[in-house]
């Protein structure tokens, strides 16, 4: 799903991109210099870009109850969050790779993906990066989208795999947090936080889970990942009673988001793969 | 070397060819990888194929620790607990890879990340699953898969001189230096001097991390430790305390001949 279509003015039909004109590319000169020589070449920088607003508000519930002394809680799967998240960066790739059709290319490489807060709006999420053609006959039915430098992309070329597109994982989990779960962080000894131990790894769970989904949503058969990140926020537990004795007065329930990226991989001729590289002393680096 | 007429390896009208039979949605084996795309194909060039990504975590809370202000001594309770939560990781990811049927994790990386909670920290291990094509015997001593932190370059060197790795070991410390008394304070104005106390802990706390990452090499029964690194951070404490972190992959010997093919020299333009 793309959403709806949203394009620069120079990606359009008789736009800046669908005209001939002078190539631009963001690729290092040894990286233009290896796709080249793979067969490619780099045609136009694109971006695909929405801003987006998450909200969290409302969409889950924690579980706890106040006067239950001792209840165990688990961690919680946020499936709607965890959707949006990924669903934002997949609709920068989807762009991105509309601007790359628009410019009659067959992909896009060194592609970059860019968050940056808009106070009091939301996030706009930016996926740039250089889009590429072949010089043969044959093009894709999809312009391909691949986080990988150009010389990176013309190697895997030449041991025989292709980059077929972005897949995102975005793992969401969330639980209570109150005295009784904080009490375990208050000891004299060294211990393990198994609850907390628990929510990270459910959340990690889950985003490789949904990163395996999305490589086959695109027909992949491997990934190299380019980004894994995480982070914890606090909220306040949507619940109004509190109980003191049990809970404290500070009620907060923790979530831990955990983003991943990476270009997909297909194998098209296995035949390649046998090359061995050479060794080489390169004196530009003694 | 002459230049490679992409035509005689059928690019790239194959590789687009091929983006044209995709079939998005269809369920099949997917291996994930943080390996780099270059890692990637040396590992592969090395007769591994990669399975999956495996990581394992734990959040770790650390206790109370009480020193003495002016003596330098191992700080016990802090070392153990950077050694034991790191272990704790180290051993979940082998679990993953383990169920995942590998010989091995290369490109391991261990990182400790803070913030979910106070006092406590996440130390996370993250690598990717391999196995050999052939059925040799790659697993450790105790029939778990082999943990590298090795690069995917270093990993294919290393095979190609006749070394495999065994497992990624490390040593930790976290050390109180004394704090100086009023007459060494004052003694030492205006003077270029050495402050021993400090010297001599860098060296006691260095020595307890090797010492401690080596016995763990032993352990594994390797020849060697390669790619080893020694980190030293701040604990805290005003500068008084800090944390040694000796880290590397154990290696043994695959075969008695270790030459590697003469490599040619280049200098790029």
């Amino acid at each position: 799903m793309t959403g709806p279509w949203v394009m620069g003015p120079g990606a359009v039909q008789g736009g800046r991109l669908s005209r001939p004109g002078p190539f631009e590319s963001g690729l290092t000169v040894e990286s233009e210099r290896a796709l080249r020589a793979a067969g490619f070449a780099p045609t136009r920088r694109v971006l695909g870009a929405t801003v987006f607003r998450l909200s969290t508000k409302g969409m889950w519930n924690c579980g706890a109850t106040p006067f239950a002394i001792g209840q165990t809680l688990r961690s919680l799967e946020v499936g709607p969050i965890q959707e949006a998240h990924a669903h934002c960066r997949r609709l920068a790739f989807d762009r991105l790779a509309q601007e790359c059709a628009g410019a009659g290319s067959d992909g896009v490489v060194a592609t970059g993906l860019e968050l940056e807060l808009i106070a009091g709006v939301g996030h706009e999420y930016l996926a740039q990066g250089t889009a590429i053609r072949s010089g043969g006959q044959v093009r894709p039915p999809r312009p391909f989208v691949a986080g990988l430098s150009g010389k990176r992309f013309a190697a895997l070329l030449r041991a025989g795999w292709v980059a077929c597109g972005m897949a995102v994982g975005v793992g969401v989990t969330v639980r209570h947090d109150d005295l009784r779960t904080r009490l375990t962080g208050l000891s004299m000894a060294n211990q393990e936080l198994p609850a907390f131990t628990e929510l990270v790894a459910l959340a990690r769970w889950r985003a490789r889970e949904m990163l395996i989904a999305d490589c086959a949503r695109i027909g992949a058969e491997g990934l190299v990942l380019h980004h894994n990140t995480s982070f914890a926020s606090h909220h306040e537990c949507t619940r109004t009673a509190r109980n003191y004795l049990t809970e404290g007065g500070d009620v907060q329930d923790i979530m831990v988001t955990v983003t991943m990226w990476g270009t997909g991989l297909v194998p098209f001729a296995a035949h390649l793969g046998g090359t061995p590289p050479e060794l080489v002393i390169n004196l530009n680096d003694l | 070397m002459p230049p490679v007429d992409p035509r005689q390896y059928g690019l790239p009208d194959s590789a687009m060819a091929r983006l044209a039979q995709l079939r998005p949605g269809a369920p099949g084996t997917i291996f994930t990888s943080d390996l780099s795309a270059a890692e990637f194909l040396l590992v592969r060039q090395a007769g591994f194929r990669p399975l999956g990504l495996v990581m394992g975590s734990s959040i770790y809370h650390v206790g109370m620790q009480v020193g003495n202000w002016g003596q330098n001594m191992e700080l016990a309770v802090l070392s153990q607990a950077t050694y034991n939560a790191r272990h704790l990781a180290m051993t979940r990811m082998q679990v993953e890879a383990d169920q995942l049927g590998a010989d091995g994790v290369v490109g391991v990386a261990l990182t400790v990340q803070h913030g979910l909670m106070e006092h406590a920290a996440e130390f996370v291990a993250i690598g990717t699953a391999v196995k050999a094509e052939d059925e040799g015997q790659w697993r450790d001593n105790q029939n778990r898969p082999f943990t590298s932190a090795l690069s995917g370059q270093e990993f294919w060197t290393l095979l190609r001189t006749g070394y495999a790795p065994v497992g990624l070991v490390l040593g930790a410390c976290v050390y109180h230096i004394a704090h100086r008394t009023m007459t060494q304070l004052f003694g030492n104005i205006g003077q270029n001097v050495e402050l021993p106390q400090f010297t001599q802990a860098l060296y006691d706390a260095r020595e307890l991390a090797m010492d401690r990452m080596q016995r763990e090499a032993e352990a594994l029964q390797a020849e060697g430790v390669v790619s080893m690194g020694i980190s030293e951070h701040g604990y805290g404490w005003n500068g008084h305390a800090i944390e040694y972190l000796a880290i590397g992959t154990a290696v043994r010997s695959l075969r008695a001949e270790h030459t590697i093919p003469e490599p040619q020299i280049v200098l790029g333009l």
